[in-house]
């Protein structure tokens, strides 16, 4: 269906008005490394924020300065909580880390597509992330962990700049130690001290045990990767058909109307940012972003 | 040396020696030697002429180098990977890197002066290893440009300083 109006999008969204933000307090924020922090916001007096689906993300406006998309990082189960995880890009993100808690700041949203969670029942999920992309993957964590007996195997492969650059070090931690659960983390460049894995993401392939027919691949993460990794997953035989990704473009009015993030056929704010790998198949690698 | 069956059997899963034919095992089984290593040790410095061709059976060990004064960590090899290969090809040369084992390691040293000779007498044997051995260099080059493209920066593409 195309939307013609914001008319068609209230009625597609359910939102009362997907262009006007509302206020929400900074209940907390949390230094994840040199350059990310993650804001936790919460309602404005008594006031309740939208639920999500993992994969769903937020347009954030900060006063003055400017407004930009971000992905939820929070656990969808937790209500009137939203997580931003940031990293210091620009100005609008530079500010918004650095708020203190009690700040506001204004919200749109949540928008976009939604990580293929019912798709994925019954099976095994990798998920494969890189740098903050492992941010909008959490979300999915989350809502695997709260219904452990409905999907299979997790395997989380994670790759990053170097050990210091890892998102979320504790929680990586203790999901490795749960069971059916593997972690695997590694990074471009390492220190002496460094036990873990050095070398690209698509490496950790060969110490996972998947069965590639029953599983869901969900990645996020520099597009560089994700076409590397999608290589190295045709190569073991996962179905293209059940290998999702996130795709980032610069996103401006979040409803499909503006036009900046157009990929191809596809608005990634409006149709994404979630897309199964058919979708972007043909235009992977052959745009540059806009 | 080892018995042709027991290298068969040690090396069946190893990626670099798929498609060899029996003939061409046997050819390496005469050229191989198990060696083990533990935790923390050297297997070569960057720079030393060690003159050997390892495949790495078990284990992980990190490539590492030294710029600018300190070490930089460059690659975590396994099971299943090839490491001094610089030795079939450059037979005066030293190791590009220092490798340090990072998980107890078993592997197969082949004498790399003997396997260039071998490959040299059965030009098909040579261009078998040789095809074998530009996999395992193409894959570490995509791993460098990786690596060089530093996706994960701010800016990915700059190249990295």
């Amino acid at each position: 269906m195309t939307l013609t109006s914001p008319a068609d999008v209230l009625d597609q969204t359910g939102l009362v008005d997907p262009m006007q933000p509302m206020l929400v307090r900074i209940a907390q924020v949390t230094r994840d490394t040199s350059d990310t922090s993650t804001i936790i916001t919460e309602p404005l007096d008594g006031g309740s924020l939208p639920g999500f689906l993992p994969g769903q993300f937020s347009m954030l406006y900060e006063f003055g300065v400017g407004e930009i998309p971000i992905s939820i990082s929070s656990d969808p189960n937790v209500t009137n909580r939203l997580n931003y995880t940031i990293r210091s890009v620009g100005a609008v993100t530079k500010a918004l880390i650095g708020h203190r808690a009690g700040d506001s700041i204004a919200m749109r949203g949540p928008f976009g597509s939604s990580w293929p969670m019912e798709t994925a029942q019954g099976g095994d999920v990798l998920l494969i992330a890189g740098g903050i992309g492992l941010a909008p993957l959490r979300p999915v964590i989350y809502e695997i962990l709260a219904h452990r007996s409905d999907y299979g195997r997790l395997v989380i492969l994670y790759g990053a700049r170097s050990p210091k650059d890892l998102l979320f070090r504790k929680e990586l931690a203790d999901w490795a130690k749960l069971p059916d659960t593997q972690v695997l983390t590694t990074v471009d460049y390492g220190e002496r001290n460094w036990r873990g894995y050095v070398g690209v993401v698509t490496k950790l392939f060969g110490f996972v045990s998947l069965r590639p027919e029953r599983t869901t691949t969900m990645m996020c993460g520099p597009e560089i990767m994700m076409r590397f990794a999608i290589r190295g997953l045709q190569g073991r035989k996962f179905p293209d058909d059940r290998v999702y990704l996130s795709m980032e473009r610069n996103m401006k009015c979040a409803v499909g109307f503006c036009g900046h993030c157009q990929m191809g056929p596809y608005f990634i704010c409006k149709d994404g940012p979630v897309f199964s790998y058919p979708q972007m198949r043909h235009w992977m690698g052959d745009l540059r972003e806009l | 040396m080892i018995a042709i069956n027991d290298f068969i059997k040690t090396t069946s899963e190893h990626s670099l020696l798929e498609g060899f034919a029996p003939r061409d095992l046997e050819r390496l089984a005469a050229l191989a030697r198990e060696v083990r290593f533990p935790r923390n040790q050297i297997i070569f410095h960057e720079g030393e002429k060690h003159g050997l061709f390892y495949l790495i059976l078990n284990g992980s060990v990190s490539l590492e180098m030294t710029a600018a004064g300190h070490g930089v960590f460059l690659q975590t090899l396994h099971g299943g990977d090839a490491m001094g290969w610089s030795s079939l090809v450059d037979p005066k040369g030293g190791a590009h890197f220092e490798a340090r084992v990072l998980a107890p390691v078993r592997a197969l040293a082949f004498d790399g002066a003997a396997l260039r000779e071998s490959c040299e007498s059965d030009p098909a044997f040579g261009y078998r290893m040789m095809k074998a051995l530009l996999t395992l260099v193409t894959d570490r080059l995509d791993a460098s440009r990786m690596q060089l493209v530093d996706m994960y920066a701010a800016e990915p593409g700059a190249v990295r300083t």
